[in-house]
Order: structure tokens, then sequence, then C-alpha cells
């Protein structure tokens, strides 16, 4: 059963080296066959998948492995490539594909007018490809093999407008930062390989004997005792690698830059996928996070703090991607925090919400800047309402969703995240307990911060009247072809750009081929949520995302129905509140005043972050470096050979003047030589 | 039995002879003659390899090496040498002509041929000389594939020195404007190392002695009996380690790279920092960690502790390098740092690391596949263009696109993307060198983090962002356009992004060879 997985990963593989060896000269229709073909193909995989492990019973035994072939043994290690198809890997899959064909389906709209189309879906297949492979691995080599991948895909299309500086910068950036997360990964499958000479999941229950089919780390983890420090260094090593995949806090640096990709990737994999490895890896090694007592409160920590502190930095941004981006850091946090009350299949929930909203915001502001020709300030807009109908609506229910407003998907699954956290907090004991009341405080004023930040982006950009000047005659790409010559050309182009009503009729709906995954993506978003848990009206039995999990995640604690009520209330006040505030404000129309609220600068300023990492990390680093590279290559090691040939030439300089030739000199040498000889003797006695 | 060995060994030799006595105006006849004997080299090299992998009958374990200290050793690991020759020079000083191959050096065979004939067909361009050009690559190759073959430890010395010959006349004659000081910096740095091995190897050939005649045989030397005490050891470990820690190099004894690698014309750098740097990493695995186990698991941490900041400290290097090859040229300290690392990954008991081995020599194989692509396209451009200042560059990826993706797929090899050969080699080779130290292992892995940074800043500052206006790449276009790369260069590089590929996905039969 799990072959059927090889099938999800061969089409889009193939999809990428087709286009990129003979891209270049396919037309476009080919091009978006093979582009949208083999990601399709590799959908419908992933469906049969996912129905033929439904189509198994009991649930414990929903789990298939199948070893494709071995990749190396040295000594006592042996890796096989093998894939896993157990109900989180079928999860992320349809996740992964299903979302991933709609953003291929939209981008040929988005990017039609982009000279690098072919590579631009070479790319996009071979991200599909890379993630598929993460999620479907059956061990941790093979998972650091689609990290490191993924990683690769998200630097190439960062870059993809590769002659503007700020894209190639920030996929430099990306790429370095995710190489730290490769770092802890790797470590952490050291340790693992160290204490339980494994890199394999294992699955089949738990099985502690080396060697037998299901051992592995997650199966040995539980039943072998490792010391304290090194169950802690475990988790918090590929908590490093979550962090930096997952852009939390301190690594999440990245991502904002990040958006300097085109908008259908950032949909795809900065916002729906690939950033949400992280809560993958932790749901799917779990196990080895409930080795320390302190793993999961400080997963826990980081997460809330993040889904704050970005929160805060999304209300003051004016560029409307880069306020998704701070949101998207913002609500991995909040999953974050869900797995570290224990409940994954919390984590797990919001992250196929999330990726449905936060996809669709993507490409509803795709959609705008593509309107407006490349524009994406936001004092720029307003009134698109008129003009861009479909849009319109879908944003407002993306951004329903996402503020938590019920009965839009987000609800339920912040819902979820918020109520396991109160209960978390109210079953531990000691003083984890006040931890988890604070992450639960923390997520309840994240979920008003969110509803606010949201809504003034909708305000800003559908509501009132319209700011700008008409749509950007560039075009939003950096194209390929004369960039020096055209960039002349845009400010001149700026210059006789009309404001107002006028230009607002130059502004036109995305073409079908956008609106339509904008449309299927809006229903996801509306009824994504009912797979969720209904615990709260009291009616347990409807939780099918939780039951289908439950195998591979473990039963969340459950809580009791006034506490989640409790939860609910306060985080739905919060929300409206924060929707209310936004209406007061922005209702009328996006206004920009600036501010000299020194909160407010260090927030609109994203609190300095970047700039003190450079002064105080990377500038020593290269100064350090640029010295280093004068004064020890250069003057101490290269000045120090030059020293000893000097000093020996100077030797045989001095040496060649014994060799005068003369036989007298010679004669002399000899004589005294005999006469010291004779001394020593006569000395010596 | 047909002395397999001896004719690899010594067919460039005469190819080069015969290359010499061609007539200077037949320059086409002269390339090819130089390339198809490599070739031919290359296919017998093959032919061993395949040989090798099958289950081999006549195999005679000659000897077992005690990698556990002292006398009581209950773990060996046996040495298994085939296809050997084996003729009486100076027994009485234990001199003797032989040879063989176990599974590390074949594989090193069949890489130094292979590299070889890749860069000679990259060298179709050199005008200047050419017969004594080629005659040289071939003499090298020769050397090379003497010190991976040779079984006797004088003959090792010998074509220890036979490699340098070459090696100098090539970096001192055809290269660039500070060649003649860059080569004589080199010459002199490595036969400092030699001479001092020369003394080791004498030494080791007097404690050997048996009935008045040295011994110099390796085979006979690990079958015997005797046990060096600890302090001989030790001097004799350091007067090996001299030659080997200038060839690797280790830092502080590097000095000559930089420049060596820089001047040298590209095809002979990639030869040098592809195939000739593995005879350091090679004479340490094969001489100083066998020889002299007691010494390696006392000096392990020494060397690991070099290793460990040249890995780092070149790492720094090559980040603030702004001529290419520089860059290239530290990146390769840093990378053989790693193989370094990984050869002396003792366990407490001073057993070596499975994984530490493998890895070590899966990335010798490795980085002289990756270095070796990286040095020629960088030879390519600089061709093109008359400067290697990443200054100079900029969005060259629209005017050379295929150049571009692939110098993108040799530095994606070089920091170690999972899925590409060099993550293979260096995750195993950490791997080994974390169970036994989990400080050298961090601190190595570390290495991951800068790599990234100086090789995607070699990627981006050429290929990707805004061409300067003016200076020699502007020139360049508008004199010659800037052609991307033709059928001969990509030909010449393809092999090496299938094995880089390859390798990646399937490091399997490597690991294979190392272990048997």
């Amino acid at each position: 059963m799990a072959s059927l997985l090889l099938w999800v990963l061969i089409p889009p593989l193939l999809g990428f080296i087709i286009l990129g060896l003979l891209g270049r000269t396919l037309p476009r229709s080919a091009i978006l066959t093979v582009a949208w073909g083999t990601v399709a193909l590799s959908f419908l995989f992933a469906l049969s998948a996912f129905l033929s492990l439904l189509g198994v019973h009991p649930d414990s035994q929903r789990v298939s492995d199948a070893s494709v072939y071995t990749w190396a043994i040295a000594g006592d290690l042996q890796v096989h490539f093998g894939l896993l198809l157990d109900p989180l890997s079928a999860t992320m899959l349809l996740v992964i594909t299903g979302v991933g064909l709609l953003i291929h389906i939209y981008s040929a709209g988005y990017m039609a007018d982009d000279p690098g189309f072919w590579r631009f879906f070479s790319y996009m297949n071979f991200f599909i490809f890379a993630m598929t492979l993460l999620v479907s691995a059956d061990n941790l080599l093979f998972l650091l093999v689609g990290w490191g991948l993924v990683g690769l895909a998200s630097f190439l299309l960062i870059g993809f407008w590769y002659q503007r500086p700020a894209a190639t910068a920030a996929a430099r950036k990306a790429l370095v930062i995710n190489v730290i997360g490769d770092f802890g990964l790797m470590l952490a499958i050291f340790l693992l390989f160290k204490h339980l000479n494994t890199v394999d999941y294992g699955y089949g229950g738990p099985n502690c004997i080396p060697g037998t089919s299901g051992y592995g780390v997650l199966t040995a983890a539980s039943c072998q005792q490792l010391g304290s420090l090194v169950s802690l260094a475990i988790p918090l090593l590929l908590f490093v690698a979550c962090a930096a995949k997952s852009a939390q806090l301190p690594l999440y640096m990245w991502l904002p830059d990040a958006m300097e990709g085109p908008t259908p990737v950032s949909a795809l994999i900065h916002a729906a996928t690939m950033v949400t490895a992280g809560v993958y890896l932790v749901a799917r090694t779990h196990v080895l996070f409930t080795l320390s007592p302190y793993a999961l409160p400080i997963v826990g920590a980081i997460g809330g703090l993040t889904a704050l502190f970005a929160a805060t930095i999304a209300l003051t941004q004016l560029d409307i991607k880069r306020v998704l981006a701070y949101s998207t850091i913002s609500q991995l946090g909040y999953m974050f925090m869900g797995e570290s009350a224990g409940s994954y299949s919390a984590g797990i929930f919001h992250l196929t919400t999330h990726a449905y909203f936060k996809a669709l915001l993507f490409l509803g502001a795709g959609a705008v800047i593509h309107a407006l020709g490349g524009e994406q300030d936001m004092r720029e807009m307003g009134g698109l309402r008129y003009r861009m109908r479909i849009t319109f609506w879908t944003f407002l229910i993306a951004v329903l969703a996402i503020s938590g407003i019920p009965p839009f998907a987000g609800f339920w699954s912040k819902d979820d995240i918020l109520g396991a956290l109160l209960t978390q907090a109210t079953s531990v004991g000691g003083a984890v307990r006040y931890l988890y009341y604070g992450l639960w405080g923390l997520g309840v004023l994240t979920a008003g911060l969110t509803a606010l930040y949201m809504f003034r982006l909708f305000y800003g950009i559908f509501m009132g009247s319209y700011r700008g000047a008409g749509p950007l005659k560039h075009g939003h790409a950096g194209s390929d072809e004369e960039e020096e010559e055209e960039e002349e050309e845009v400010i001149t182009a700026a210059g006789r750009r009309r404001r107002g009503e006028s230009a607002l009729y130059e502004i036109y709906e995305a073409p079908a081929v956008m609106t339509v995954p904008l449309v299927i993506l809006a229903i996801l978003s509306t009824i994504g949520g009912l797979v969720g848990s209904f615990a709260l009206f009291n009616y347990s039995r409807w939780q099918p995302l939780n039951t289908f999990l439950e195998p591979v995640l473990g039963s969340a604690p459950e809580g009791n129905l006034p506490l989640l009520w409790l939860s609910t209330g306060a985080s739905l006040i919060f929300a409206l509140l924060g929707l209310l505030i936004a209406w007061r404000r922005y209702g009328q129309g996006f206004v920009y005043k600036e501010s000299r609220n020194p909160f407010y600068r260090l927030a609109y300023n994203k609190y300095y972050v970047d700039e003190i990492g450079v002064a105080l990390l990377i500038n020593p680093l290269l100064w350090l470096g640029r010295q280093a590279s004068a004064l020890l290559e250069g003057g101490l090691l290269d000045g120090g050979s030059r020293l000893v040939g000097r000093a020996f030439s100077l030797l045989s300089a001095a040496g060649r003047r014994l060799q005068t030739g003369y036989v007298r000199n010679y004669a002399l040498a000899i004589l005294i030589g005999v006469v010291l000889i004779i001394l020593y003797y006569v000395v010596r006695g | 039995m047909f002395p397999m060995l001896s004719t690899i060994i010594f067919l460039p030799l005469l190819g080069g002879i015969v290359v010499l006595l061609l007539p200077r105006e037949r320059v086409n006849v002269i390339r090819w003659t130089a390339l198809g004997v490599a070739w031919l080299d290359l296919l017998l090299a093959l032919g061993v390899m395949l040989a090798y992998a099958q289950p081999h009958p006549t195999a005679i374990t000659v000897g077992t090496v005690p990698l556990v200290v002292g006398e009581a050793s209950p773990t060996v690991a046996s040495v298994t040498f085939l296809l050997q020759e084996h003729l009486s020079w100076l027994p009485a000083l234990g001199i003797n002509y032989s040879l063989g191959v176990d599974g590390v050096s074949v594989l090193l065979m069949t890489l130094t041929t292979l590299l070889t004939v890749v860069c000679i067909a990259a060298s179709f361009r050199v005008e200047q000389k050419l017969r004594t050009y080629l005659a040289f690559m071939l003499l090298l190759e020769s050397g090379l594939l003497g010190v991976f073959l040779a079984t006797n430890l004088f003959l090792f010395y010998v074509f220890w020195e036979l490699m340098l010959i070459p090696a100098y006349f090539l970096v001192g004659g055809w290269g660039g404007p500070r060649r003649v000081y860059a080569a004589i910096k080199f010459v002199l740095y490595t036969a400092v190392g030699s001479f001092l091995m020369l003394a080791g190897i004498i030494a080791l050939g007097y404690y050997y002695r048996t009935g008045g005649h040295y011994t110099l045989d390796l085979t006979t030397i690990l079958n015997s009996s005797t046990h060096l005490n600890s302090t001989v050891q030790l001097w004799l470990f350091l007067a090996f380690a001299a030659a080997f820690a200038v060839k690797v190099p280790l830092v502080p004894f590097h000095s000559w790279l930089p420049d060596a690698y820089s001047e040298a014309p590209a095809p002979v750098t990639a030869m040098l920092a592809g195939a000739m740097a593995k005879a350091g990493a090679y004479g340490f695995l094969r001489y100083c960690l066998t020889l002299f186990p007691d010494a390696a698991h006392r000096l392990a941490p020494l060397i690991s502790t070099l290793a460990v900041i040249g890995i780092l400290y070149c790492a720094l290097m090559a980040l603030v390098q702004s001529d290419m090859k520089r860059l290239l040229a530290y990146s390769s300290i840093s990378h053989l740092g790693v193989i370094t690392l990984g050869i002396f990954a003792l366990s407490a008991q001073g057993l070596a690391s499975q994984q530490g081995i493998d890895g070590a020599v899966l990335q010798m194989v490795n980085h002289g596949i990756t270095i070796t692509a990286l040095f020629l396209i960088v030879g390519f451009l600089e061709a093109r263009t008359g400067t290697r200042r990443l200054e100079d560059y900029g969005g060259m990826a629209r005017r050379l696109p295929i150049m571009a993706s692939v110098l993108m797929i040799a530095c994606l090899s070089s920091l170690g993307l999972p899925g590409l050969n060099s993550f293979a080699g260096e995750f195993l080779a950490l791997l080994g060198v974390f169970r036994n130290n989990a400080v050298f292992g961090v601190l190595g892995t570390l290495v991951v983090v800068p790599a990234a940074w100086y090789m995607i800043r070699l990627v981006q500052n050429t290929m990707m962002g805004v061409r300067p206006a003016g200076g020699p790449v502007v020139a360049a276009e508008r004199k010659g356009g800037l052609p991307d790369l033709d059928i001969g260069e990509f030909l010449v590089l393809l092999p090496l992004l299938v094995l880089i590929f390859y390798i990646g996905v399937h490091p399997l039969p490597l690991t294979f060879f190392v272990e048997h």
C-alpha cells in the first residue's frame, strides 16, 4: 500500500526533469500540461492512498511501510529509502498535493507574462516532489533529504527573479538560516543513532528489539533509558530545525524577506506547506518530545512568544504580503502552542485549515497585486471591492476564517488549540501550569490581534475609496529581459500616473484560471473546519480528523465542557474586539498616518532584529575573516614562509664565503681542525 | 598473471613519451592521443573495479590490522590486497616493487583515471607547449596511481616524489602571473614534509628488519609480530604525518595551497585538488592509522583539533575571498578537514569508526568530483572574461544559462545538499565523528552553515543580480560575446554531473568497496 506513495513522488519529479531540461523549447500549453498533469496525478495517487487507508480496519492497522532500495550500509548503519503511509502522512500529502494543484493552476494566470514561465513551473514541480518526499519518508535521513530539498526549492523560488538584488539577498538569507536548521536536524539524527543505533522511525507498536522490523527511533525511545541531558537535547535539536523551517523565534527572519518571490510561491511554500514542515516534524516525532518534561513547555513558550511577537509586527506593516508573512509566522506559533499542550492533532488540524485560508489570502493578495501591476503597498489601494468582486468575497471569507469567526475553518482549529492549552493548564501540576495559563492568555490575545490586523488589511485593500494611480505599467515581474532599460521606464510611467477614481477603472478582476482556485479555497476555508472536533457541543463522536490521526498521534487530553466554552468565549470576544477596533479605525478606508509612538516605530521596524543581527553577528564575522585573511594568511603564514626562505638564503650566502677556492684557505681550515682535535684529546686526557 | 596494476600505472607514462615524440604541428593528433591514453587507462581501471566487485575466490587476506591499542586486540580489520604484483628490487634494503589494490585504493585509482580524462579533455584550449603540458599531465597521473597502488613503502615514496615533479612544472610553467612564486612555495612545503617521511620510512624498515634485512613491504609489516613501542610509534607517526599534513593540507601547513591552486591553470588545479589532495588523506588512512595505531590513538585529538580548526577557519576564509579560485581553494581545505576528521574518528578504545572511514573515503571521491567540476567551470568562465574577481561579475545567468545551472549544481553538491553526493560522505563521516567525540562532531558539522553561505555567494555574485556597468566582463562581451558552455565543455563536465547525482541518490556501491 505504501508503494502507492512512490507514484505520488514520481510524477512531480518527472515534471521537474522534463521542464528543467526541455522547458525552454516547449510551448506554454505543453508546459502547463506537464506541470498541472504531474501534480494532478500526484494528487490522485495521494487521494487513493488516503482512501485505501480509510478502508483498513481496525484503525491501529492503518500503517504501511515499503522499502524501495538500500541507500547505504556503513558499519552498523543501514539506511533504506522507504515510504511510510499512515494517517499523518496521508493527511499531509492530501494537503500538499491538493493545495499545490490549486496553486499550480492559479500560477498559470499569475505568471502568464513572465519570460521564466517554464523555469517557474519546473521549480514548483520540484518543490512538490521535495515536500512529498519529506512527509512520506520512513526514516529521519530521508526526512532530512526532503528537508534540504524543500529548502532548495524555496531558495530557487524566492530568488526566482534573480536579477533583483533584494530577491537574491532574500534567497540567500533563507537558505543560510534553513541550513542552520539542517545542522540541528543532523545533530539530532547523530544523537539518536549514537544512542539507539537506528535512523528509522519504526512502526507497528513498541518494539524494543534492535534489528526487528518495527524497531526505530520512535519505538525504541519509549522503552530505552536515555540520560536526562540526551533526552532533552534530542527534542531541542529537532526543534532548532523546526524553528528554522517554520520561522519561529529566533530564526524567523528569513520568512518576511521571502516575500520577494512570486506570490504563488509565497502561498504554496511560505504559507501553506513548507513552513509547516516543522509542525509536521514535531507531530511525527512527538514521542521524542515527551521524553523530557522540559521539551514541550519550551516548544510552547517559543511558539507563544513568536505568535504574539509576529502579530504585533503585522499590525504595522504596509506591504500586504509582509502583513501576511508575519501573520503566517504568528499562526505557526499557534500550531506549536497546540502541540506543546500534547494535542498534536490540534496542531495538524490548524495546519490544514491554515493551509486553506492562508493560501487563499496569499492568492487573493496575488490577484490584487496582479491587477495593480505589481503594487504591494496598502497606501496605494482601497476601494477594490468594486472592481474585483470574486477576490473581494473570497478574501473576506479567508479573513473571517483566520480571525476565528464561526463557522469558518479557522475558528474550529484555533478553538481546538486554545481549548487544549487551557485543559493542559488545569490538568498538569507544578509551575508548568502557569506557563500554560500564560500561553492560553497569549493565544487569546493573539487571536484578538489577528482579527485586528487582518481586518486592517481587508479594509485597506477593498474598502473606502481608491487611493492609488492605476496599475503599474511595468507588470509585476522583475522581468528577465533587459532589466536596465526598463527600470527607467517605470519611473517615467509612475510620474504620469493619474490618481483617484478614474484610475480605478483600469483595474480588472483576475482571469478565471486564477479565480477558480480562489473559489475552491474559499469553500474549503468555510467548511474545512468541520472535520475537527465537535467536543464543544458535547458531541464527541464527531471528530473525524482526531480519530483518524489517533493511531499516530495518540489521543489528546479530554477537556471538560465549561472550560472549553470559557476558552471559546474568551477568544471569540477578543476576535470580535479586534474586528471592532479595525472597523472603527479603518472601516471608512485605510489612512496612513506617520506615527511617532516609539512602540509603533519599534514594531514597524520589526524590532530592529535584522539590523541587530547584522551588526552583532554578520559584520563582526566578516571583519574577523578579512583581518585573518590579511594578517594570518598574508602576514603570518605567507610572510613566515618567506622569512624562513630568506633566513636559509642568508645562511647559505654566509656559508658560500667559506668556499673561496684557494687551496691555502682550505689547508688553513684543515690545520685548525687538526689542532682542535688534538686539543680535545689532550684536554680529555 | 598479467601485471594489470603496472599497466594501469605506466600506461600514462608511456603515453606521455609518445605524445612528446609526435610532431609539434599535429595539434589535434597530440590532444586526441593524450585523451585516448587517459581513456584507455580509465577503462582498465573500471575493469579492475568491476572485477573487484565480484565475489573474489582468489582473495588472500594478507594481513590483519589491529585497530585496537595494545596487544590484546579482540577486533581486527583485515586488509586484503588483490591483484598483487611483486618483484624483488633491493631485498637487503627491503625495497621491492610490490603493488596491490584494496577497496579504498580501487576507488581512488578509478577516481584518478576519471579526473585525468576530464582534465585532459578540459585542456584542449591549451596551446603553449602543448606536448610537454600533456606529457606532464599523464606523468602526474602515473605518479598518483603509483601512490594509491604501491604496497611497498619505498615504492610509495618514489611515486610520492614522482607526483611532485610534473605538478611543479605544471604550476610553474603554465600558471598565472605569480606562478613561479606559487610553484616554488608548493615544492618547498611539500619537499620538507616528504623528507621527514623518508626518514620515517627508513626508520620503519629498520625497526621491522628481519635477519639483517630491512622490511618495507606493507603486507609483511602488517603480518609481523613486532610491536613498536609507543614512543617510536609517536615519532614515526609524526614523520609520516608531516608529509600527509602538508599534502591534505591541515592548517597551519596549508599556506602553499591557495597560491598554487589560484595560480595553476584550471585543469591542473582540478587535478591537484581533485586527485592529489586525496593522496594525503589516503596516506593518513593507509599508513598512519594502520602502522601506528597507538600513536594514532594518542594523536587523534591533536589531528582532529587541527582538522576542526581548519574546517571552520578556512570556511571563514572562503567567505571573504573575492578571487573565485582562492574561494574554492579555501573551501577545499575546509572540506578535506571533514575527511581527516572522519579518518581519525577513533573511539575511546582507539577503534576506528566504520562510518567515519566509509564517509571519509566516500568524501574523498565526492570531493574529487565536485571540486574538479567547480574549478573547471571557474576556468571556463575565466577563459571568457579574463577575470576571477567576484566583483566583476553579476547577472551572468541570462547570458550563460547552462553554465549557471551547472555551476549551481556543483555548488549545491559542495555545500552538502542532501540528495547530492557530498551529503552522503559528509553525513557518514560526521556521524562517525560524533559517535566517538561529540565536541568534534558538533564543530565539524557546524561547517554546513558557512559552506552554504560562501557557495551561494559564489553562485549569486557571478550568475545572479545585475552585471556591473563597465569592467572586464562587459569588455569581453563587446569583444567576442559571451558564449555559453559549448558542447565540448559540457561533455567534459557531464560525467561529473552524472556522478554528483548518482552517488547522492545511491552511495551504496561506494560504501561496499570501502567495506570489502
